[in-house]
């Protein structure tokens, strides 16, 4: 990996890297954007913007592959502002009602964002914790919702979080400086403070270091496209070299590595592949098995091995970041808006993997988070496992948190 | 440092790593930081009443580095890993607050369990060594925050 790393490394003009800086820089704080010159948006091709005109996009944001976005007529827009990032297969839907997003708000795999006869407000309200060193409260400040989770007409405040698997009802608020915890539904103001926590440093340091992660995707693929339209499209490339990654990797099918740019297209948007993912299946067996719009992203991942696929159905999530990887055993089966994520290693060398034995099923949207199971394990609709071994024969009953490998409980909704 | 800085500089030890070492061979970063050991503190005071506010911290340290300079720390997410280099000039230990709460004093350290396995999941750091003319070490294995460990290689 090293001497791959080095040789492409060789290629890799500083010059780039030094624009590349200068970009960033332009982007932080988001308050100095306005003035000077602004950094790119990304929008992924295989992302849909539905009345577009009634969409307006920020600096520096990143709508990543199939995330759709519905805003409909006049009142019922759709707002992000800069620095914030829209994830692979996420729902806005304006179509009932306004959604504003904010500056540096972080909408996560799976989420959904409803605006209703109560707007959905995400980072545009609330304030901002003070700078531990100068005191100062800042303007913006970053916001998050999780995996699968919804915000239905709600308001998320600025510097606030929505774990995974959660759900805001309609009018409810969350403030600033509190997060809800994964799998809790909130359905009054009054349950606010028994289903949130409060928001700690390491909260905010993680979701600072997503937005600098996501605002170097929007540079990356934005150069990637400039290099060639082509390479944003179908199975392709990943948006490396970006600051941390020096690589660009294709997938490879039964050892073959495959680039096509017209495999959405051509194939009615079966899914966006980048990145060094290693199928064990050709293409036109993966092709057999899949549903549409999978989101297969290893950007930053190191070799994914990926064992036969027995059923893949649609709206499909894997992502994995530098120095982690997905292992998947063989007939594994994938449900609609399943989630597949890895997570950042924790202690020992960079080998840490989201793994599944043989005949894993991640039913409909289940989400597997650094995570390692083991063979014929089945985890339930709309549940999530978390940081947590699972041994063999595991049943994970459907809507149910396991954490860390704590006790499970009930998902809300 | 400004994220320009901090990213230039990277570029530049990226460079450094990738020079040729008078033979055609690349010279290799010097090692990590050692024996990486990571612990828990926690801080719990009289809030009033029936009441404590309570905090823990997650602390990393790290073994002195012959000739380091500082040492800069880098953020590894869910997400992928930040591009940014943060400097780290106060010595060989960093602190996150990782849980805090204002409970009753029945309760204990409420919640803290659920809030550290939040943490352990989103979040790691790695840390190097910063040299004499800027250069730098290899980056240290992850460290996850909210967990402990004994040592790390």
């Amino acid at each position: 990996m090293l001497s791959k790393n080095l040789i492409r490394l060789s290629v890799f003009p500083l010059s780039l890297l030094l624009v590349l800086s200068l970009s960033l820089t332009m982007s932080v704080p988001v308050a100095a954007t306005a003035a000077e010159e602004p950094g790119p948006t990304f929008v992924d091709p295989t992302a849909l913007l539905e009345q577009r005109d009634n969409i307006r996009l920020g600096h520096l944001d990143y709508i990543a592959p199939f995330a759709y976005l519905k805003a409909g007529s006049g009142e019922k827009f759709i707002h992000i502002g800069d620095e914030s990032n829209i994830q692979d297969n996420t729902f806005l839907d304006a179509s009932g009602g306004p959604i504003e997003i904010g500056d540096q708000v972080i909408i996560a795999h799976g989420a959904r964002v409803l605006g209703k006869e109560t707007p959905a407000s995400i980072g545009e309200e609330g304030i901002c914790p003070p700078d531990e060193t100068t005191g100062v409260v800042p303007v913006h400040c970053p916001s998050f919702v999780g995996f699968n989770s919804e915000v239905d007409g709600a308001i998320i405040e600025k510097d606030a979080m929505v774990l995974s698997v959660a759900r805001i009802a309609p009018g409810v608020r969350i403030p600033s400086g509190f997060k809800v915890l994964p799998g809790k539904e909130i359905e009054s103001q009054d349950q606010v403070m028994e289903k949130t926590v409060p928001m700690v440093a390491a909260d905010r340091a993680f979701m600072a270091a997503v937005i600098e992660v996501n605002v170097d995707f929007a540079i990356g693929y934005t150069r990637l496209r400039a290099e060639d339209p082509n390479n944003v499209f179908g199975i392709n490339f990943d948006a490396g070299p970006t600051a941390t990654d020096p690589d660009r990797d294709l997938p490879s099918f039964r050892g073959v590595p495959t680039r096509r740019p017209n495999y959405a297209r051509d194939f009615g948007g079966k899914a966006r592949i980048v990145g060094d993912v290693d199928f064990v299946q050709t293409l036109s067996q993966f092709g057999a098995v899949s549903g549409v719009k999978n989101s297969l992203r290893a950007d930053e991942g190191e070799e994914w091995i990926i064992g036969t696929i027995t059923t893949m159905k649609d709206n499909v999530t894997w992502h994995a970041l530098e120095d982690t990887r997905i292992q998947l055993g063989n007939r594994g089966s994938y449900g609609v808006h399943s989630i597949i994520h890895a997570g950042p290693s924790s202690f020992g060398p960079f080998t840490h993997t989201t793994a599944a034995g043989n005949n894993f099923r991640l039913k409909d949207k289940g989400v597997l988070f650094n995570a390692v199971v083991g063979d014929n394990v089945t985890i339930g609709v709309k549940s999530l496992v978390q940081n947590s071994s699972l041994p063999s024969g595991t049943v994970v009953e459907d809507r149910t948190v396991i954490l860390n490998d704590m006790p499970p409980y009930p998902v809300e909704w | 440092m400004s994220l320009a800085v901090a990213l230039v500089a990277a570029s530049l030890s990226v460079s450094c790593d990738t020079s040729s070492g008078g033979g055609g061979q690349p010279s290799p970063p010097p090692p990590h930081p050692q024996n990486l050991v990571a612990t828990l503190e926690d801080e719990v005071r009289d809030a009033g009443g029936d009441q404590v506010s309570w905090a823990t911290y997650w602390k990393l340290c790290w073994d002195g580095y012959p000739g380091a300079v500082g040492y800069q720390l880098q953020a590894v997410t869910s997400e992928g890993t930040s591009p940014r280099v943060q400097p780290h000039q106060e010595g060989r230990c960093f602190r996150l607050e990782v849980a805090k709460n204002t409970n009753r004093r029945e309760l204990g350290l409420h919640k803290r369990d659920v809030m550290l396995a939040l943490a352990s999941g989103q979040l790691a750091y790695r840390v190097r060594a910063v040299l004499a003319g800027g250069r730098t070490s290899e980056w240290s294995p992850a460290a996850g925050v909210g967990e402990t460990t004994a040592t790390v290689r």
